[in-house]
């Protein structure tokens, strides 16, 4: 018996060994395809690290993340799900899931990552530079709750809940934005929707959940200086067409249309109407709530259900260029609407390429220049705006405070000759301390 | 570190074990393990490292110097003890009660300061999530247990420091206990016999704890953090399952960590006191607090309730004795007003409880069960709220004061069935059970086990073994594979 037990510890302790050893000596993966994220590098040995004791915890980090077979193991613990994320006994149409909403989808800006991605479509957007790849971004700040992922059929919505007085402060920020512009910018404020205020069950949105309540808290808190635009209103009369993706967080093209008209008649311009537009579409597009639950045994039905990405493309001539520096040196040159590769599964990207700290769209119409301050759902509505504005600057200040530089707001709008300033965000924004936080700065 | 990641589990703990069984002689083999642990809590906190290292020399300096019966011996290094636990635990908590309150606290902006100054002079230092040493809690009683069992003449002065700093900083106990007695140890640190089949079973109970981790308790507290999203926390039935999975994380997480320790003390050739005994299957608060934490308990039992007298003079002194006790168990755990709370709480049900003890025992077992878990179950209420106007509005919804139910919490209900299910029987005897009846369908008991004997029953015992091993080490990697590693609940105290 001594013997059997000896050759049994000595067989797992090998067995450890082992494993460990392959693991670290082995071809470190580099991107995890499931989980569509880049996986952690190898830490650098410093004596900084290794005093305030996080080269050891980035170290299991990265041991984690490339260790061998994780794919494969993924897929294990999907199934392992299958136990904790109790699907019920139904039919796959019957699904229902609810997860924590922290971070991933709303937190941080994504952008194209391969060069031979994206082609602009647009005539006139002939490439003017060698184009660049656009450097995949960090997650801006710590993990936040922000609401709940939550899936209900062949559908997922993220439900946001109003945090204390989270919304009270955005629209402060808001406002200080229209203060430090001061009155040769109109500042216009449009909170937007999302798709769970309108498809879900009353229960996921009335009270702290409702929306209707966090656009008009924004409104009634917002500075006599601010326009405020009343999408969510124009919205809600097209609730039974296809404004918003079933697998992926934000709106569809159409979607961000209907916003772009409550903009027009605030603003008292004429909208462009869709037949003005030549449109296309890009099939079987799973996003980001797809991403977002991937690891739970319901979320195949999104997999199995996949949405499509129609556009329409501007019928004014544009030239769009983003920068990933505060000099606005370098620049880049995308489309309005860009084409994405079969394979990149985002095809959300398609409109402006994503997210970039700043993006200047040159258009030939006649009109004023605008700056448009948002994250991802601001994205969808640019090719809109081409119809009406002559020059359309994109900051998000997700991406444009990865690059560690403060703005100087009113010296650059003096600078590009900036006429109005559109602040458009969704729900998760609203409630989000460190994107309010980002708004701030930009007038600290 | 703790245990419950992959590179502990792949690397930490093959290479720590490989380099100690290497070790030719128990002088070598005690180096050793003292070497792996200085490392394995450098890892974590290596400033702390060296602090740890000058408590423990005091310790051994002053313990040296005690003599038997001669309180003036012991009273300066316990202060010491108590000193050290009272700055870096308690200090901020103390200045509060005398209205000083510094932002982010005196010793966390005592760091930040030390750390801009070194960062400008080039070093690239990150501000320390905690400014609690690792493990102070459990540490500094094992070295009030020693000086303490020294005074008693329990345990003879030990003349090597290296014996008692193993003793006190020996990896698998430091982060989480149990609380190691010297005298639990001062043979085996000696002349441990350390034989297979003890390693083995080391092995068997540091995966089964594992699994209480990284399989139950994790998932426990995923729920938990599902619920506080949808805002369902305070509401009738949202606030009664988070109470219940907070009830079943603690548990499995603390137990977990426990049977983690004594598994790897096992693995090294050593036997840790029992920490755990299914305190969920209690029939009474006072058999609960022998079957949870019984290290503590123990500790409190033997270094203040009997020092102060127990119950041997007369009854209004032992109320006062089990009061000091549990105002103590409550402080312990935190430097918050609600562990005290929750440890007024423990002794007034206690004191209750001794009192209708007979007619309690008149009801039906499991009916006395389910009451003494209802008690447990509010007393982990409180302990989980550190915030009042938070722990108001908590108790308030599990009251219906604020709703039924919220949007989701049916959902996440139906989602955690099974993992309800799983936890509600490994609190049982169940599992327990059957691991005794298959041992003794095997004849596994008694001097059989122990012969070297081989048998086809005993093939059969020992594959099921592996087995059950196999399945749960597989099962624990897929789980940590997609989630990052969650800090034990009982590691901040």
């Amino acid at each position: 018996m001594k013997r059997i037990y000896t050759a049994l510890c000595g067989a797992f302790l090998l067995f450890l060994l082992l494993v460990g050893l392959i693991s670290t000596f082995d071809k470190d993966a580099t991107f995890s395809e499931s989980e569509r994220r880049q996986l952690k590098t190898r830490p650098k040995l410093t004596i900084s690290s290794l005093l305030d004791g996080t080269y050891f915890i980035d170290y299991r980090e990265y041991f984690a993340d490339t260790f061998p077979g994780r794919e494969s193991l993924m897929e294990k613990n999907v199934s392992l799900n299958n136990f904790y994320y109790f699907a019920g006994l139904g039919s796959e149409d019957n699904a229902s899931l609810v997860v924590d909403f922290s971070s991933n989808a709303a937190q941080h800006g994504e952008a194209l990552k391969d060069p031979d991605a994206t082609t602009p479509t647009e005539e006139t957007a002939a490439p003017e530079e060698e184009e660049k790849i656009p450097q995949q971004t960090e997650p801006a700040g710590v993990a936040e709750q922000l609401g709940s992922v939550v899936l209900i059929g062949d559908s997922a919505f993220d439900v946001p809940s109003a945090k204390g007085e989270a919304i009270t402060r955005y629209a402060k920020a808001v406002s200080a934005i229209a203060d430090t512009l001061g009155s040769g910018v109109r500042t216009i404020s449009m909170p937007v929707p999302n798709s769970a205020e309108f498809y879900t069950k009353n229960e996921y949105h009335t009270g702290s959940h409702s929306q209707k309540a966090m656009v008009e808290k924004v409104r009634d808190n917002l500075g006599e200086n601010v326009t405020y635009v009343d999408a969510y209103t124009e919205i809600a009369k097209h609730i039974d067409e296809y404004i918003y993706f079933r697998t992926d967080h934000h709106w569809t093209h159409l979607g961000a249309y209907y916003a772009y008209t409550a903009l027009c008649e605030t603003l008292g311009y004429e909208a462009a109407t869709l037949d003005q537009f030549e449109t296309g579409q890009w099939d079987n597009f799973v996003g980001s709530m797809y991403t977002y639950i991937s690891n739970y045994p319901q979320a195949a039905v999104l997999k199995n259900n996949p949405d499509t990405v129609y556009y329409w493309k501007p019928f004014a001539d544009c030239t769009t260029k983003y920068y990933s520096n505060t000099g606005l040196t370098d620049p880049v040159t995308m489309g309005t609407i860009c084409k994405v590769r079969e394979e990149v599964e985002n095809k959300y990207l398609t409109f402006m390429g994503g997210d970039h700290p700043v993006t200047i769209v040159e258009t030939n119409t006649n009109g004023p220049c605008i700056l448009v301050i948002k994250e991802s759902y601001g994205n969808a509505l640019i090719s809109w705006l081409t119809s009406n504005y002559s020059k359309i600057i994109l900051i998000d200040p997700r991406e444009y405070y990865n690059l560690n530089s403060d703005i100087d707001l009113k010296g650059f709008c003096e600078a590009q000759g900036v006429d109005q300033c559109l602040v458009i965000n969704y729900p998760m924004m609203l409630n989000s301390d460190s994107y309010i936080g980002l708004l701030e700065k930009l007038t600290q | 570190m703790e245990f419950s990641n992959l590179y502990y589990l792949f690397i930490l703990l093959p290479v720590t074990m490989l380099f100690y069984f290497l070790m030719p002689d128990m002088k070598r083999k005690n180096i050793a393990l003292l070497g792996i642990s200085m490392l394995f809590y450098a890892m974590g906190q290596p400033l702390y490292l060296l602090m740890m290292i000058g408590v423990s020399y005091i310790n051994y300096v002053l313990g040296l110097r005690i003599r038997p019966g001669k309180k003036w011996s012991i009273a300066l290094p316990v202060i010491i003890d108590l000193a050290v636990l009272a700055v870096f635990k308690y200090l901020d908590f103390f200045l509060s009660m005398i209205g000083i309150v510094v932002e982010h606290g005196v010793l966390m902006s005592f760091y930040c300061w030390l750390i801009d100054g070194l960062n400008a002079i080039g070093f690239s230092l990150k501000y320390p999530t905690t400014v609690l040493p690792i493990g102070i809690s459990f540490y500094i009683f094992s070295m009030i247990s020693y000086l303490a069992d020294v005074y008693t003449g329990k345990v003879k002065i030990e003349k090597n420091f290296h014996s008692v700093l193993l003793c006190w900083m020996m990896y698998p106990q430091l982060l989480m206990g149990p609380i190691v007695r010297y005298e639990q140890v001062q043979i085996e640190l000696h002349q441990r016999k350390m034989y297979p089949r003890m390693i083995f079973e080391g092995f068997q109970r540091f995966t089964i704890g594992l699994a209480e981790k990284v399989l139950l308790a994790d998932y426990c507290g995923l729920i938990i953090t599902r619920l506080a999203d949808l805002g369902s926390d305070t509401m009738l039935v949202g606030a009664w399952l988070s109470a219940i999975m907070f009830t079943f994380q603690l548990y499995f997480d603390f137990c977990g960590y426990s049977n983690m320790a004594i598994g790897l003390g096992m693995v090294f050739g050593f036997r840790y006191c029992e920490n755990f005994d299914l305190p969920y299957t209690s029939k009474s608060i006072t058999e609960f607090w022998r079957r949870w934490h019984m290290s503590l308990g123990t500790f409190f039992r033997d270094y203040v309730y009997i020092p102060l007298g127990g119950n041997r003079h007369g009854k209004i002194r032992q109320i006062v004795n089990m009061f000091a006790v549990w105002a103590l168990t409550g402080l312990w755990h935190g430097a918050s007003w609600n562990f005290v709370l929750w440890g007024v709480y423990n002794f007034v049900l206690l004191c209750i409880e001794k009192q209708i003890m007979p007619q309690l025992e008149e009801l039906p077992g499991r009916l006395r069960n389910l009451l003494t878990m209802l008690a447990v179950l509010f007393g982990w209420v409180l302990f989980s709220h550190t915030d009042f106007a938070e722990l108001g509005i908590v108790l308030k919804g599990m009251l219906g004061y604020n709703g039924f139910s919220a949007a989701g919490t049916g959902i996440v209900l139906m989602n955690a069935l099974p993992l309800i299910v799983a936890c509600v029987i490994g609190c049982t005897s169940l599992p327990r059970m059957v691991g005794q009846i298959f041992t003794g369908a095997c004849g596994m008991y008694g001097k059989r086990r122990r012969s070297n004997a081989i048998d086809a029953r005993k093939i059969v015992y020992i594959a099921v073994k592996v087995g059950f091993i196999c399945l749960l080490l597989w099962l624990c990697v897929i789980s940590m594979i997609g989630t990052t590693s969650t800090p034990s609940i009982y590691a901040d105290f």
